[in-house]
């Protein structure tokens, strides 16, 4: 049994201080910045805990999209809409808590983030889907693409900003599709 | 700040000032910090704003960079002016900073009275008339603008969608990402480039709901002309419609206030020429601009340029414009 706290206990923790000992006392532009480093450290602590299974589902849907050769572009076709697995609910969890508490950074090559990936193969693939759209190898009518592109982003905005209200709006409709 | 120079700035605007009070910085735009102070003289209180360019290394974009397209505040200014004879709201200019002056670069204007904050005009019971209006008032504006004589203007930058798009890949190359949303909406984009207009006019560049100020009678002051340029009118009415924009009213696709149909009605009524298919065109390419911006503002953070945690959280918003994108492109049936 783990007894310290892990990374995201360790935002979690900071959070609390600053919104209840913190952010009481201050006014103004102090304030303000406070409640962005909220924002912050809560994006942060969604990174901890549900990047590591968006990776994963990621790079299982790049897989099926781009086939066995994706490194030298070949294109795999048909096998891979999964849906739109958003929530961190429905998270794999043992890969959301291993990752959590080793602290293991998300793979947000886009964002050219500060260490290594946890899943060397995703940046390449992840790349190597790039490249096949802008050649015009794979676009909106290749089975698969659509699903996961919209997979992938509800999970990233999940995390980067769970109450912008598009995808609050189109999280819904996924939801209700799931339903039917 | 320094309080003696800005107090001898004020005089020149303001011959027979007294004193200033209220200096206050306000919360900021991209390259530009706004500061809010009043001019004390025997007969009054004189409202003053100071847009100043931010201090060295205070910008987002690095200096030098060949792809800023933001111009000066002296051009700014002389923009403002101009606009303003053509009937556009916008704050009166009083003084244009010199060197001599001390205070960096930038201008004095009026602070005129009103409301900015998008959430507010979008959503409080307050402003159920102004969004009323808003479209009426912004249609008029938009199509004032774009009629705003060359002659009267200082030289700006030539954009065609074509520069445009050009300008906004190359600055997404540079962040060196991979996001595959965003190749295929340059697909797109490369795919339905419109030929370039005949006859290129005045653009805000940045016509956007946050950016308008409104007071009770409606649209008060079209603020932040930072990145104006020459082009197609139709990009300020794209622009207008990101969805990032709409703050929450995200059906009302002009800008949080209403339907795209109605601001095209009033611009077609104050003498534009409005066309819906090109102003979609520039709602994906101002979708996929404010997604590489985004970006922009995490890479200052990251080079040092600008160490506020907010352009961190900013750079975290590239995402929305993904999501977007998918929603004008792909939309799940």
């Amino acid at each position: 049994m783990e007894t310290t706290p892990g990374a995201a206990e360790l935002i979690e923790a900071a959070i609390e201080s600053i919104r209840t000992e913190l952010l009481p006392a201050l006014t103004g532009r102090a304030a303000f910045q406070a409640r962005v480093v909220l924002t912050v450290l809560d994006t942060a602590r969604r990174e901890v805990l549900d990047a590591p299974a968006a990776d994963s589902a990621e790079l299982a849907r790049l897989r099926g999209l781009l086939g066995a050769d994706a490194g030298i572009g070949a294109v795999g076709v048909g096998a891979a809409a999964s849906g739109f697995a958003a929530s961190s609910s429905e998270a794999s969890g043992s890969a959301a808590s291993s990752s959590a508490a080793s602290g293991a950074p998300g793979a947000d090559a886009a964002a050219g983030t500060d260490a290594a990936p946890r899943l060397p193969e995703l940046p390449t693939l992840r790349r190597a889907l790039c490249d096949a759209i802008r050649e015009g190898r794979i676009d909106l009518h290749t089975p698969g693409l659509a699903a996961h592109l919209w997979a992938d982003v509800l999970a990233r905005i999940a995390i980067d900003q769970p109450t912008y209200p598009s995808f609050v709006r189109e999280a819904a409709s996924a939801t209700d599709r799931t339903r039917d | 700040m320094d309080e003696i120079r800005l107090l001898a700035l004020v005089r020149r605007a303001v011959p027979d000032a007294t004193a200033l009070a209220g200096l206050e910085r306000l919360s900021g735009g991209a390259n530009n910090e706004t500061w809010s102070l009043d001019a004390h003289t025997p007969s009054g209180t004189v409202p003053l704003i100071l847009r100043r360019k931010a201090g060295d290394g205070g910008g987002i974009r690095a200096p030098g960079d060949p792809d800023d397209a933001s111009i000066g505040p002296e051009q700014e200014a002389d923009v403002l002016s101009a606009v303003r004879a053509v009937g556009v709201p916008v704050p009166q200019v009083r003084a244009v900073l010199e060197p001599a002056d001390g205070l960096g670069r930038g201008f004095l204007m009026a602070r005129v009275p009103g409301e900015t904050r998008p959430k507010r005009l979008l959503h409080d019971a307050a402003f159920a008339d102004t969004r009323y209006r808003a479209l009426d008032d912004c249609g008029r504006a938009l199509a004032a603008l774009h009629a705003t004589p060359a002659t009267a203007l200082p030289t700006l930058r030539v954009s065609s969608a074509a520069a445009e798009l050009a300008l906004w890949e190359r600055r997404w190359r540079r962040h060196g990402g991979a996001r595959p949303v965003f190749e295929l909406a340059l697909r797109w984009l490369h795919e339905h480039l419109p030929d370039p207009v005949e006859r290129p006019v005045l653009l805000h560049g940045d016509f956007r709901t946050g950016n308008l100020l409104f007071d009770g009678r409606g649209l008060a002051a079209v603020l932040d002309w930072e990145l104006a340029c020459v082009g197609d009118p139709m990009a300020d009415l794209g622009w207008f419609c990101v969805a990032s924009w709409r703050f929450g009213a995200l059906d009302a696709v002009a800008g949080g206030f209403g339907p795209l149909d109605a601001l095209l009605d009033a611009y077609r009524a104050a003498g534009g020429q409005a066309e819906a298919a090109r102003v979609r065109y520039w709602e994906v390419l101002g979708t996929f601009r404010w997604g590489v911006m985004c970006l922009d503002m995490a890479e200052a953070w990251r080079a040092g340029r600008d160490r506020s945690v907010e352009r961190t959280a900013v750079g975290r918003r590239a995402s929305e414009t993904e999501l977007d994108l998918l929603r004008l492109l792909a939309p799940v049936r």
